[in-house]
């Protein structure tokens, strides 16, 4: 069985939680334990937090799309956005903050088997990729 | 679970219980607690995570903010998380050496005393 869902959103902060619930939706159909669950939790809202952020140096500005990717051996997901990326420094950045940039990709880094890094084909926006592989042990 | 940040304050402790999940939406409402608890006098800080569903990188940053503001006056932050999916965003970026980590709120009341001033 296999599935691709788009899901697409203003980037702002209060629409997150809509990226996650997508997932509690999709783990009720396919075979992701809570672990693998959690850990895609966590990395799409790192993606897409870091779309926001930069979003916000455009006065809110821009959308989000998300494109999921299921089957019943992997998950991939898709972060798309307006944005300059996760490499890009952020103007309203709290001193006080940890690089959180920096900080999430590491984490998507580390939750998943795969992250890719790109532009969109026509250079208007940022992409990552990263894909977690529903290994029937951990399932 | 819906957010939510309640504080209440045991000797010099402040008690920062989590509920619900924590991201760039909600992370502002704990850290203007956060904030708020320390520059209200607490000594130490615990940040009960035991109903926390989701924390993401934008809440270790509202963490360490918390411990840099705290460590001038040798104030102490200590967590209480039972779930291991929480713990394990600690554990991925190291800090889990950086706060001490306890199962429950009673353990870590005792492990971070408030210093007497």
């Amino acid at each position: 069985m296999s599935a691709t869902l788009r899901l697409t959103f203003p980037s702002r902060a209060e629409y997150l939680v809509l990226g996650r619930l997508v997932l509690s939706g999709l783990a009720r159909v396919y075979p992701i334990d809570q672990s693998q669950l959690a850990d895609l939790k966590l990395a799409l809202t790192e993606a897409s937090s870091n779309s926001i952020r930069h979003a916000y140096d455009r006065d809110g500005a821009g959308r989000v799309e998300i494109v999921y990717e299921l089957a019943d051996t992997h998950v991939a997901i898709e972060v798309w956005d307006e944005g300059p990326g996760f490499d890009a420094p952020t103007e309203h950045r709290d001193p006080e903050a940890l690089d959180e940039g920096g900080l999430g990709l590491a984490i998507i880094r580390a939750v998943c088997d795969e992250t890719k890094l790109g532009r969109h084909p026509d250079g208007s926006g940022a992409w990552i990729r990263f894909v977690r592989y529903l290994d029937e042990e951990e399932a | 679970m819906n957010f939510s940040v309640t504080t209440e304050r045991r000797d010099g402790t402040a008690v920062i219980a989590l509920a619900g999940e924590v991201d760039l939406y909600t992370a502002p409402e704990f850290k203007q607690e956060l904030v708020r608890a320390i520059e209200e006098g607490a000594q130490s800080v615990v940040v009960d995570m035991t109903d926390t569903t989701f924390i993401d990188s934008t809440t270790l940053g509202v963490l360490v903010g918390g411990l840099k503001r705290l460590r001038p006056s040798g104030g102490r932050l200590a967590l209480v998380i039972t779930d291991p999916n929480i713990r394990k965003v600690f554990d991925i970026t190291g800090l889990d050496r950086v706060f001490p980590i306890h199962e429950t709120r009673d353990e870590a009341f005792e492990a971070t005393p408030a210093r007497t001033p």
